[in-house]
């Protein structure tokens, strides 16, 4: 009948050494086409990919470090224009305000000025207006008394004592 | 009891294999003493458990062989039978 | 010769190799046997595994996402090339591709047992092959890496040691081959006498626990120690 054992060297052997050599390279050949081959591929394929993402990623930070500095010196910058600009200003408002409370030194001053000029003119319209009143009191009186007496002389008197009434300073002021 | 040439050549072949079957003590004891160098390195060291043990599992795979030897002797003179 | 029969033997023990089929060749009667074809069964899985995986990895590529099978491949893959860089360093390239075909055939082939196979490696046909292609492998990369002083250094460190060192070429070969047979055999025939011999109530159960140690522990082992064992002996012709 069949075959039984369990080992031994002979043909039989060898037979079952050439089929297991047959399988071996069957298995080399689809294993390594189907199986070893792709996936080493595909490992190394991401290896790749990560190297480069890895890279590219530090180039990023890098730019970012750059840029954040950048801003960093730039906000700097900002602030201290910032500040010259409200000193700019402050100077400025500075100096509008001595300016302001000069003119208005000045306006007051002239304002004064004027008023004190009203005031003498008034004054002086005063006087005139006195005097004018005074020249026609006179005239009056001196009307009467020509009335009552023609003589010049006591016209004369008359208005001189008339004059002398009314006072001297009256007239000067 | 009537014993021909053949059998007593198979009844030797049986004893040889049963003797040749004594080369298990040389592994037992290999594997044995691999096993506790490795149990005490685990002691010293408990961070290399894994390290150890699959050192030592290999070791004893190895160390295994001579007393396998000795299987295949046995067997070969009991199947094979390169004596009948 | 008025044998007595053992009433607790249910059948004889069986662990022998079976021939399936016969034919001539060379003048021979020859067997196919089934062994044989349980290493073709496993060959056609290993191939129908490698295609799905091919397929599974076109489909990842397509839409660059890879499902579970895929990093289950990858990181075999990772820890296989580990396994070859720790030995061979940069050599290990070249050879990761037939280190994995023999891996994934001895481990297969190991825990075939556990699927009612006879183990194929439990074959000395097959597993002397492999020790062969180990050999061939070796002796090829110590002729390409060292041209003459591949024969010289037998004679090293002194001529009188030749023998020896000869010897512990062949030997090699020969020791990995019949370490992975010896190993198989002996859980198969261990297997066979517990399923032939023992009454039915001890199958229960029980030889689970000897599947464990014989095909998974005892099979893994093995395939690794013979994986490891042809890296070093290639390194060893490496230089």
């Amino acid at each position: 009948m069949g075959l039984d054992r369990l080992i031994g060297f002979d043909a039989q052997l060898l037979s079952e050494a050439f089929w297991t050599a047959i399988n071996i390279f069957i298995l080399f050949a689809g294993l390594s086409y189907l199986l070893f081959n792709p996936v080493r591929e595909v490992l190394e394929k991401r290896r790749q990919k990560i190297a480069g993402e890895l890279a590219e990623a530090a180039d990023d930070k890098k730019n970012a470090a750059a840029m954040k500095a950048e801003y960093e010196a730039k906000l700097k910058d900002v602030s201290k224009e910032a500040d010259a600009i409200l000193e700019e200003a402050r100077r400025k408002a500075k100096a509008r305000e001595t300016e302001i409370v000069e003119e208005a030194k000045a306006e007051a001053a002239r304002i004064i000025e004027r008023a004190g000029r009203e005031v003498e003119l008034e004054k002086k319209k005063a006087l005139d207006d006195m005097k004018q009143e005074i020249i026609s009191i006179a005239s009056l009186m001196a009307g009467k008394v020509v009335a009552a007496s023609i003589d010049t002389t006591i016209q004369n008197t008359l208005i001189d004592e008339t004059l002398k009434e009314m006072g001297e300073s009256t007239w000067q002021s | 009891m009537n014993i021909s040439g053949q059998d007593f050549i198979y009844g030797c072949s049986a004893i040889g294999a049963g003797l040749a079957m004594i080369a298990g003590i040389g592994p037992g004891v290999g594997q044995g003493i691999a096993a506790g160098q490795g149990a005490a390195a685990v002691g010293r060291n408990p961070g290399a458990k894994s390290d150890i043990t699959s050192t030592m599992l290999l070791g004893q795979a190895v160390a295994e062989t001579t007393g396998l030897y000795g299987l295949v002797v046995a067997i070969i003179l009991m199947f094979v039978k390169p004596f009948g | 010769m008025g044998m007595m029969k053992i009433p607790m033997v249910v059948h004889e023990p069986d662990f022998m190799i079976h021939g399936v089929l016969k034919y001539e060749a060379f003048g021979q009667e020859l067997w196919i046997t089934d062994t044989t074809v349980g290493a073709w069964i496993i060959t056609a899985v290993l191939l129908l595994i490698g295609f799905i995986a091919n397929r599974k990895i076109k489909a990842a590529a397509d839409n660059g996402i890879p499902g579970a099978f895929q990093n289950a491949l990858e990181m075999g893959m990772e820890a296989l090339e580990n396994m070859a860089q720790g030995i061979l360093g940069g050599n290990a390239r070249k050879f990761v591709n037939y280190i994995g075909t023999i891996f994934l055939f001895i481990l297969f082939c190991n825990l075939s047992g556990l699927f009612g196979l006879r183990a194929p490696t439990a074959d000395f046909g097959v597993t002397f092959l492999l020790g062969m292609f180990t050999f061939f492998i070796v002796n090829y990369q110590g002729l390409k890496n060292r041209g003459v002083g591949h024969f010289t250094s037998l004679f090293q460190p002194i001529p009188i040691l030749f023998p020896i060192n000869l010897i512990g070429e062949v030997a090699n070969p020969i020791s990995i081959s019949l370490r992975l047979f010896a190993n198989l055999l002996s859980g198969v025939i261990i297997m066979g006498l517990w399923y032939g011999m023992m009454p039915w109530f001890v199958k229960i159960g029980i030889p689970a626990a000897l599947h464990v140690y014989c095909d998974l522990f005892s099979g893994c082992i093995q395939t690794y120690v013979f994986c490891m064992l042809t890296m070093v002996y290639i390194n060893d012709k490496m230089e």
